[in-house]
C-alpha cells in the first residue's frame, strides 16, 4: 500500500483526511474500534493544523513494527508558529482556543506511539502510530 | 498495437523542439494570453507562464528521453502526470472542458510553424512530422479531458455528500418530543446550524424532550463533541432536556480514552430506548394492549370502568 499525502486547509480537508485515514486503516486490517480510534486521532491533530497554523499535511503511511506486526503511521507537519509550550498542551483540559482541552493529550492516548516536535521557527510536526 | 500507427518523431524535431524551447514557451504564453478564452480571474499570468513552462520543459525532456517514441512510453510518465494535476486544478476552479483542451491543443499553433519554418522545401517530411507531432498533442489533450472529466466527477460526489450531511431535520416524534438525527460530519458551522434548528423547533412545539441520535456519526471528536454539550446546555436553557442515543460501542471507548466528559447528558445506547425514557420524562408510557386490558380488568383504568368494578364488588 502507498503512503498517502494530503494537504490540510480547510475544514472539508480535515473530513477528507478522516477518510482516507479510516480507509487505509481498513485496508490494513484493523479493527472497528481501531478504526474509529485512526479516524478520531486524523480528526483532531488535521483540525489542530487547519485551526492554529492555518494550513499543513498529513502523510499516512503503513508501517510495520520490529516484531513484524503491522500498523499505520501518520504524520501531521505545519509550518505554524508552533506550539509555545508542549508540556501544557500535553496536558488534559488545556486549551488557547475554546476546545476541550482534550485534542492532544486524547490523540496520545488513541495512539501507541506518540511524538511531537515543535518549534516556532520550523512549525510542528506530530508524529502517531498505532499497531493491528 | 502496429507499429505503423505509432507516432516516430523524428531526431531532427526532437532537437529543433529542445533548442528552441524558450522561444516556443514565449510564443505559446502571448498566444494564450491574447486568446479569447484566456480568464484571468482563473489564473495569474505567473502561473500560466510556470505551468506552460513546465509542460515544454517535460516534453522536451520526455522526447529527448524516448527517442521521439510514443506517448505510452515511461519518459512521458512526468508529463502525464503534470497534465493530470493541472486539469484537476482547472476543473475545481471552473474551468470549462474545451477551454481545458484547447490550452494544450493550441501548442500545435506555435510548433507547426517552427516545423514549418525548419523543413522548408521538404514538404512530404514537413507533412509526416506535422502529422506525427499533432497526433501526440492530440494524446495530451486527450489526458487532459479524461482527468477533468473525473474531477469534475469527484467533485460532484464530494458536493452530493456535503448536501446530505448539511441537512439537519428536527423531527417532532410525540406531543413534546422532538429528536434530531445527526449523520454524517459535524463541523462548527453545521453544529451552529443544529443548534439553532433544535430550539427553534423546541419554542414552535412547547417540547420539552430532544433526543439526539448519532447513530449516524462515524467520528466523534473533542470538537464534536464539544458542539454536542453546548447544544444540550443551551436547549436545558430552552427548558428542554437532551437524551444523547446511538453511541456505538467504538464510538464509546474512543471519548472515553479522548477523555471526554459526558456524564452531566443522559444517554441511551438505542433511538428506542431513548424514545421509550422521553415518554417517562412526560409521564406516558408505551404498554401492549393485552397488558391495557389486563389492567382494566383488574380495575386499575379506565376510572369510568372503575366504578362499574366497585359496584360489581360491594
Amino acid at each position: 500500500m502507498e503512503s498517502r499525502a494530503i494537504t490540510l486547509e480547510s475544514e472539508h480537508d480535515i473530513v477528507v483526511a478522516r477518510g482516507e485515514v479510516r480507509a487505509m486503516a481498513v485496508a490494513l486490517g484493523f479493527r472497528l474500534i481501531d478504526q474509529t480510534r485512526l479516524a478520531t486521532v486524523a480528526s483532531e491533530l488535521a483540525r489542530n493544523i487547519v485551526k492554529y497554523a492555518g494550513r499543513g499535511q498529513v502523510i499516512a503511511q503503513p508501517a510495520r513494527h520490529a516484531d513484524g506486526r503491522e500498523g499505520l503511521r501518520l504524520i501531521f507537519e505545519d509550518s505554524g508558529g508552533g506550539i509555545p509550550n508542549i508540556e501544557a498542551a500535553m496536558r488534559d483540559g488545556f486549551s488557547t482556543g475554546r476546545g476541550l482541552g482534550q485534542g492532544l493529550p486524547g490523540s496520545r492516548r488513541l495512539a501507541h506511539e506518540f511524538e511531537i516536535e515543535s518549534s516556532a521557527e520550523r512549525g510542528t510536526r506530530v508524529t502517531v502510530v498505532r499497531w493491528i | 498495437m502496429p507499429s505503423s500507427t505509432k507516432t516516430q518523431i523524428s531526431g531532427r524535431v526532437v532537437e529543433l523542439l529542445s533548442a528552441r524551447r524558450d522561444e516556443i514557451l514565449n510564443i505559446w504564453i502571448k498566444e494564450r494570453l491574447e486568446s479569447e478564452d484566456f480568464r484571468d480571474e482563473l489564473i495569474s499570468k505567473h502561473e500560466l507562464r510556470q505551468q506552460s513552462q513546465q509542460i515544454v520543459e517535460m516534453l522536451a525532456r520526455a522526447l529527448q528521453e524516448s527517442d521521439g517514441s510514443d506517448f505510452d512510453h515511461p519518459s512521458f510518465d512526468e508529463l502525464r502526470g503534470f497534465l493530470n494535476e493541472i486539469s484537476r486544478q482547472r476543473a475545481v476552479k471552473g474551468y470549462t472542458p474545451s477551454e481545458n483542451a484547447t490550452y494544450i491543443l493550441s501548442l500545435r499553433n506555435v510548433v507547426l510553424p517552427i516545423l514549418a519554418e525548419d523543413f522548408e522545401g521538404d514538404t512530404v517530411t514537413l507533412v509526416r512530422e506535422m502529422d506525427h507531432f499533432t497526433r501526440l498533442l492530440d494524446r495530451m489533450g486527450l489526458v487532459m479531458v479524461e482527468n477533468f472529466i473525473r474531477s469534475r466527477e469527484e467533485i460532484i460526489r464530494q458536493q452530493r455528500a456535503d448536501m446530505l450531511e448539511l441537512s439537519t431535520p428536527v423531527i417532532k416524534v410525540w406531543d413534546k418530543i422532538l429528536t434530531l438525527p445527526i449523520i454524517g460530519t459535524l463541523d462548527s458551522r453545521r453544529a451552529q446550524m443544529m443548534t439553532e434548528a433544535l430550539l427553534q423547533r423546541i419554542v414552535d412545539t412547547g417540547s420539552t424532550v430532544a433526543i439526539l441520535d448519532i447513530t449516524g456519526v462515524r467520528t466523534m471528536d473533542t470538537l464534536v463533541a464539544n458542539h454536542l454539550i453546548k447544544t444540550v446546555t443551551a436547549a436545558r436553557l430552552m427548558g428542554a432536556r437532551c437524551i444523547l442515543t446511538g453511541v456505538s460501542p467504538s464510538i464509546a471507548q474512543t471519548m472515553v480514552q479522548l477523555g471526554i466528559d459526558l456524564t452531566e447528558i443522559t444517554t441511551r445506547a438505542q433511538m428506542s430506548d431513548g424514545i421509550r425514557l422521553a415518554l417517562e420524562m412526560i409521564g406516558r408510557k408505551v404498554v401492549s394492549a393485552a397488558a391495557l386490558s389486563h389492567l382494566r380488568a383488574n380495575g386499575a383504568t379506565p376510572p369510568a370502568q372503575k366504578t362499574e368494578q366497585t359496584k360489581s364488588e360491594s
